[in-house]
């Protein structure tokens, strides 16, 4: 019976096969439109990228393949998709996903047309055939999504929720499970994202609930929700951690082999049990006439043979999934970093302001990453490390340019699989020196030893106010005061910056040969060229350069080299 | 069975060098406005960087046409069996292009014409013509000169030290030298030719750490077959240079060789540097 609610909107409590042929399609159509996304998170179990792909082709097949006819019964629609399911499934993704379709046909076996509960019902039996299908059913993937979004359903259909009511809780569900997944299963986690088959599934149902609702063109955009259990997972929704692409590649992983089986008596449950001899990430679905077999084993052939044992075999596809990894990889790599060519030595310099940051990259010629840190502000280790998987190249100078920062700063080295070398600056004026005499012509050590030798020769200089009385350097000073502090002992204290920052000058002796100054903040224009004045006239022989830094809390960082 | 070596105007070799081994040596063009020389042929060194200097309009350069290479190669032929013509990075000049049509024209069964790429530019390309003439002198077939000159472009190199990217950026030729540009600081950058177009090495702060630094790449590069010194403008600064390394080449001497009007249309005066062709390890 359809009925119209207050607002108008169509709503129903029942699907039969018209309805169900709908929903599909619809969700078939957003699977589609969001095929990339989905590929972009595939981890597990084997980081091919192609999840998205073979749900997107499964689901085709199943609409295509059931044409939409009035007469026929929600039973009969349900059972033509779950054949067709079963035969058209590619991957671990869409042979997990056509188990759905087997429970939907259970339930609705014999119906005109079924109800919220019995559609529930129906996914309550394809999460099981799903994890039924899977010799050794891993939690954090499709099938805790499946299982999680089934309860939502019939929780939603108890209450006497409707066909929309029914497919939203399940589609929140679906989503909120997805976010949990990195927390149930170490390679997400480790990859910084999502499941891409949960993922996967809800937006198939997120695409089945507009068509329910009655909105949406089938070309919605649906983001994955953004891991959890993961540190500043909300920062990379999408995106695979570098370290787990360069990982991936250099693990093997076989043939993707599926096949089906037609005989007669074939045991599902006793040919899932062999399979698993044969690979990994088996998944066999069917029943005693026709079997599905998808496995990765490192040669395809035995597997193929014991199936021709079996009955005749039919749809039989292999493919390299070491390549195709290597193809992922390479994709992820270009998606990673869009523009920026794989240099032989990449710079990570922690540091903050527009000034201070062009000054690094102009510094790094180009190889130079500027990575947001500093007083008040440490970046974390993680931090540290997403930036230098981040850069394009296997080899990174980490620069942390400041004392509270390279403690972090000498974490990063063991935890990543680049070759990463710190040198030990603990200022930006240190750093930027060091980052000056990096040298694309030499390797990593020289550049290591020549960097740190250039921070050596500088002494840094900073002119900030003081924000209590406080004692330093054995001398007291009162709030609002400016202070000079070279190389972090207190030289002068003015009433302003720039009379600290001429005292700073004139009291290094002899004279270096090159100053550099950065303005910072919250300096006033004029003062800025006041400031360059007033350190020339200070600084006797010594060639003075001042540039706007933009950096907070210090009106002025001094590099004496 | 003798083989020519030929090279262009862009190789700043020093005449009594190229003299020295037999190089013909042909010129590209540089045009101030609608003035059109052949570079180190028409106008003198130093008059062009006085120019350089001086005009507000920044000259040109174009190849020599491939008429220019066919009649070079066609009075090479009448005594000659082969001839390989070595020539400026093709990434930054047609040149190479030129030769390649040129040579069409009047390769037979008279001569073979072998055009290189060198992927080099100014004294590593002069060197690398070096290098093939010596091993044509003492009476190597063709193959054979061919492949000394692919063996020492893959040892060849220059670091050169500009006192600005103007040039460089103004002519078109900054290729990955681009990196240096942006910032605020000043710097004198070292560059260098790496596949075959301008690529940033170092950006020290001041000169004089410039030509430190270009010391040291210099003696992290030894032992050599060949060094040189390569300068546009400054004569006294290039002689304390090759006097610092000279220790690095003990026998052979460090040539000494000043930038042309083409390369120094876009190195720009103050440009100093040095080129090699590293010994072959092991």
């Amino acid at each position: 019976m359809t009925r119209s609610d207050a607002a108008g909107a169509r709503t129903q409590d029942w699907i039969d096969g018209v309805v169900l042929c709908a929903l599909v399609a619809a969700g078939s159509r957003a699977v589609d439109t969001n095929r990339d996304r989905i590929n972009a998170l595939n981890v597990f179990p084997v980081p091919d990228g192609d999840t998205g792909t073979n749900m997107s082709l499964t689901l085709k097949t199943i609409v295509e393949e059931t044409t939409v006819r009035p007469e026929l019964h929600v039973g009969e629609v349900a059972q033509r998709m779950a054949r067709a399911a079963l035969l058209a499934a590619r991957g671990n993704s869409g042979l997990i996903s056509a188990q759905l379709f087997r429970g939907l046909a259970d339930a609705a076996a014999g119906r005109e047309r079924i109800s919220p509960s019995e559609f529930a019902a129906g996914m309550h039996a394809g999460a099981r055939a799903a994890y039924d299908s899977v010799p050794d059913p891993r939690e954090g993937t499709m099938l805790t999504v499946m299982r999680v979004t089934a309860e939502a359903a019939s929780a939603a259909a108890e209450s006497g929720g409707d066909i929309a009511a029914v497919l939203e809780a399940a589609s929140v569900a679906a989503i909120e499970a997805v976010a949990f997944t990195p927390t149930q299963l170490d390679v997400l986690r480790d990859a910084g994202v999502v499941d891409s088959g949960g993922y996967g599934l809800s937006v198939f149902l997120s695409g089945a609930l507009e068509q329910a609702q009655g909105r949406g063109n089938g070309a919605s955009e649906f983001l994955p929700p953004s891991p959890i259990g993961v540190e500043g997972g909300g920062l990379r929704m999408a995106g695979v951690r570098s370290g787990f692409v360069e990982a991936a590649q250099d693990t093997v992983y076989g043939y993707c082999t599926v096949f089906v089986i037609e005989g007669e008596g074939l045991e599902v449950v006793e040919i899932r049990d062999r399979t698993t001899e044969f690979g990994e990430s088996a998944v066999v679905a069917g029943d005693s006439a026709l079997v599905k077999i998808h496995v990765h084993p490192l040669d395809p052939g035995p597997v193929i043979s014991y199936g021709a044992g079996l009955g005749t075999l039919s749809g039989i596809t292999i493919l390299n999934m070491d390549e195709q990894t290597a193809d992922w990889a390479a994709g992820q790599r270009q998606d990673a970093a869009p523009a920026v060519e794989w240099l032989e030595t990449a710079i990570v310099a922690v540091c903050v302001g527009p000034g201070i940051k062009a000054a690094f990259v102009q510094a790094g010629m180009g190889a130079c990453i500027p990575v947001a840190g500093g007083d008040t502000m440490n970046p974390s280790v993680r931090d540290l490390l997403d930036a230098v998987e981040a850069a394009p190249s296997d080899q990174i100078l980490l620069l942390p340019n400041n004392k509270n920062i390279l403690a972090a700063a000498l974490q990063v080295p063991q935890l990543s699989d680049k070759a990463v070398r710190v040198v030990s600056t603990t200022s930006i004026p240190a750093g930027i020196a060091a980052a000056f005499a990096f040298s694309t012509s030499t390797d990593l050590e020289a550049n290591v030893a020549a960097m740190s030798a250039a921070a050596e020769g500088v002494r840094s200089g900073s002119v900030t106010r003081a924000v209590r009385d406080a004692g330093v350097s054995g001398q007291k000073v009162l709030e609002g005061e400016f202070m000079a502090l070279l190389d972090g002992a207190l030289v002068a204290t003015a009433g302003d910056p720039l009379t600290a920052l001429v005292e700073m000058v004139r009291s290094v002796v002899p004279h270096p040969e090159l100053i550099t100054i950065y303005s910072g903040a919250d300096v006033r224009k004029a003062d800025v060229q006041k400031a360059l004045e007033a350190a020339r006239r200070a600084a006797g022989t010594a060639e003075v350069e001042l540039v706007p830094g933009g950096q907070p809390h210090y009106d002025f960082l001094v590099a004496f080299e | 069975m003798t083989i020519a070596i030929v090279t262009d105007s862009t190789a700043d070799l020093p005449r009594g060098l190229a003299d020295e081994h037999g190089i013909t040596v042909v010129p590209l063009i540089v045009r101030f406005g609608m003035e059109e020389f052949k570079d180190g042929v028409d106008i003198d060194n130093d008059e062009f960087y006085r120019r350089l200097q001086s005009e507000n309009e920044l000259p040109t350069t174009s190849q020599p046409s491939p008429g220019d290479f066919a009649e070079t190669y066609r009075t090479l032929a009448a005594d000659h069996d082969g001839i390989v013509s070595i020539h400026i990075s093709g990434k930054v000049s047609q040149t190479v292009n030129s030769s390649t049509q040129g040579a069409r024209e009047v390769a037979g069964d008279d001569v073979r014409i072998e055009t290189v790429d060198s992927g080099q530019a100014t004294i590593a390309l002069g060197l690398i013509a070096v290098e093939a003439a010596k091993v044509a002198a003492s009476g190597a077939t063709m193959d054979e000169v061919v492949a000394t000159a692919r063996d020492a472009m893959t040892r060849a190199r220059f670091y050169g030290m500009v006192d600005t990217l103007e040039y460089l950026l103004k002519g078109g030729r900054i290729g990955r030298a681009k990196a240096f540009l942006g910032g605020l600081l000043k710097v004198t950058p070292i560059i260098t030719f790496e596949e075959g177009e301008s690529a940033p090495v170092e950006s020290p702060r001041t000169r004089r750490r410039a030509i430190d630094r270009m010391k040291a790449l210099t003696e992290a590069a030894a032992p050599f077959d060949q060094l040189a010194v390569h300068y546009s403008t400054e004569p006294e600064e290039a002689a304390i240079l090759a006097q610092e390394i000279a220790h690095l080449v003990p026998d052979s001497g460090v040539v000494t060789s000043q930038i042309g009007a083409v390369v120094g249309t876009y190195a720009g005066p103050g440009s100093l540097g040095v080129g090699f062709i590293r010994a072959k390890s092991g």
